[in-house]
């Protein structure tokens, strides 16, 4: 398949299963809820290290937040239940409960439910104090500029992650571009995040290393300042990849995202891109497989 | 939907709990005439006193209609789910230990309406008793939830011992409104009598008339725009009370009863 001339490899993208929450952070203003949204995701690019992967799901306006004020809309991911119950505790313990003027609340109402501010209620040292509004429980836990409202569950739901696409081309800055055109028409869609630093990552990962103890190394077969002494997955004339990792709250959400992505990092191609490809572990470790004709079929 | 008209007031108290869109749901007119009600201490039949008439099969939907209400107690008792509509006034104990639904009464109700209820949601359109969603006698919590909202006064008494849930009451509250109030929320839209929150030991008193006497055992904790009103008062716009949602700006906080736990707060007008 050929796409504004660029080759679509008849491959897939290989995806796992996780749990997921949606978060909804107000303040008083939207730039302080963008600094508590950046903080409480951050240093959250992948489970392999930061126990969670997060990022900003949306911004939202007043009137589509729970206490009138502007927020932003956050997802979280983990790979299991308990993962993640740690990963909200810890975040929004450290990072929005700190954050001057913040509340948080659940954004999802299905699935089973994590604890947030039932976990976050003994910071106030025993003055704290819950309140029921219509079916929602919240904590009031008094801080130096008024009180952090934490509602006190959180719905979370079984989600995918790891969907992807690489883009190859002729230079950095060339890949880059497709890249960022890319992250900029896939951050307009709900229900996915690009974790990585930019929504971009490039260093993509194999799974293992010939080092003891490290559970994935360089992903060597799309490295191209090595490509003429390993076993190469790149054309002669690609000096540069980067790959755009997504994780979405339904295999629906995350196929979308995937061909949003290609599409606008194809667009305009003036010869920089040549191809676009997908990581896989040979269809063996995740059960969503994302075949990259399908999704632009 | 399932219509139940009184012939004329019934010459002492009837109850009516149990009459409720739910547990009528399922049967014809006869069978609902022969439920029994009782007329003081007496045994009666509901088909005793009211004309019944049913349309369309099937539906939660009860109205129950007719002069004379003000002798009907314990309207909705036990309900748990559907629509319990009144045209006119009811008398005591409506709601009584409801557990779901919705019921509507377009008058006033007398003392002790929502006593026990645990969840659903009760509109008063006219004034309501003493005991507002307080306990049964013997019981150490009253409402445990659900949503009250009266659209003019409540006598004195309102959300004694309550437990949980939001009361709100449009109009003025008597004396001892949040007496002895374990948590839930009480929102009072005009004056409100002596002694509000004596013994409370959480939950909150928002009083939004003239700011009341308040015992010294409660402490001024200042003047706040807490998130917590803020949800509150979308709570409140969304039962429809937008222009009493509007007065909930930057209240004063007492914090109280501190002769109890003293976790309780009453917001009031700075």
């Amino acid at each position: 398949m050929i796409l504004d001339g660029v080759e679509i490899e008849d491959t897939f993208a290989e995806a796992f299963g996780m749990r997921a929450t949606r978060l909804i952070v107000t303040a008083d203003t939207p730039r302080w809820a963008r600094i508590a949204g950046d903080t409480a995701t951050g240093f959250a690019t992948s489970v392999i290290a930061c126990g969670a992967e997060a990022g900003i799901e949306r911004d939202l306006s007043a009137e589509e937040t729970p206490d009138g004020r502007p927020g932003i809309a956050l997802l979280f991911f983990a790979v299991s239940r308990d993962a993640l119950t740690k990963a909200l505790r810890d975040r929004v313990g450290q990072c929005v409960l700190t954050c001057p003027g913040t509340a948080c609340y659940s954004g999802l109402d299905e699935g089973e439910r994590l604890p947030l501010g039932r976990s976050l209620r003994y910071f106030g040292d025993g003055y704290q104090a819950a309140k029921r509004l219509g079916d929602k429980r919240y904590w009031r836990i008094p801080v130096m500029d008024g009180e952090f409202v934490c509602e006190d569950t959180v719905g979370q739901v079984k989600a995918v992650g790891g969907g992807n696409f690489l883009i190859l081309g002729k230079t950095h800055r060339g890949v880059l571009a497709a890249a960022e055109r890319a992250v900029e028409q896939m951050r307009r869609l709900i229900g996915v995040i690009m974790p990585f630093p930019g929504g971009i990552a490039r260093s993509g990962s194999k799974i293992g290393s010939r080092y003891k103890g490290l559970v994935a190394s360089t992903n060597d077969a799309y490295c191209p300042t090595i490509k003429g002494i390993v076993k190469t997955a790149l054309p002669p004339s690609v000096d540069a990849v980067l790959e755009i990792v997504i994780d979405g709250l339904n295999e629906a959400a995350v196929g979308a995202a995937m061909a949003t992505g290609i599409r606008a990092a194809c667009a305009g191609n003036d010869g920089e891109i040549l191809r676009i490809t997908a990581g896989n572990y040979g269809g063996k470790l995740g059960p969503f497989h994302f075949r990259l004709h399908e999704l632009l079929a | 939907m399932i219509t139940l008209a009184l012939r004329s007031r019934p010459p002492g108290r009837l109850s009516l709990a149990g009459v409720t869109p739910d547990r009528l749901a399922a049967l014809d007119e006869t069978a609902i005439a022969k439920l029994p009600v009782r007329l003081g201490n007496r045994q009666t039949a509901l088909g005793d006193w009211f004309d019944i008439r049913i349309a369309g099969a099937g539906e939660d939907k009860l109205v129950i209609s007719g002069a004379g209400g003000d002798r009907l107690d314990q309207v909705g008792g036990m309900m748990a789910s559907g629509e319990l509509t009144v045209e006119g006034d009811v008398g005591a104990r409506a709601g009584l230990a409801m557990t779901g639904g919705r019921l509507t009464v377009s008058g006033s109700a007398g003392d002790a309406a929502a006593t026990a209820m645990r969840d659903g949601e009760i509109r008063i359109g006219g004034d309501v008793g003493e005991a507002l969603g307080g306990a049964l006698p013997g019981e150490r919590v009253g409402m445990r939830g659900g949503t009250v909202v009266v659209a003019r006064n409540a006598q004195s008494g309102v959300g004694d011992r309550m437990r949980r849930g939001l009361v709100v009451v449009v109009g003025s509250a008597g004396a001892f409104c949040g007496a002895r109030l374990a948590a839930g929320t009480i929102v009072v839209g005009g004056g409100i009598g002596d002694h509000p929150g004596i013994a409370m030991r959480r939950g909150s008193i928002v009083a939004l008339g003239a700011a009341p006497r308040l015992a010294p055992s409660f402490a001024d904790c200042g003047v706040h725009d807490l998130i917590a009103q803020h949800l509150l008062a979308r709570r409140l716009a969304l039962l429809g009370l937008g222009t009493l949602a509007s007065r909930i700006g930057p209240l004063r906080r007492f914090m109280g009863d501190q002769a109890e736990a003293g976790r309780g707060e009453i917001l009031v007008p700075r």
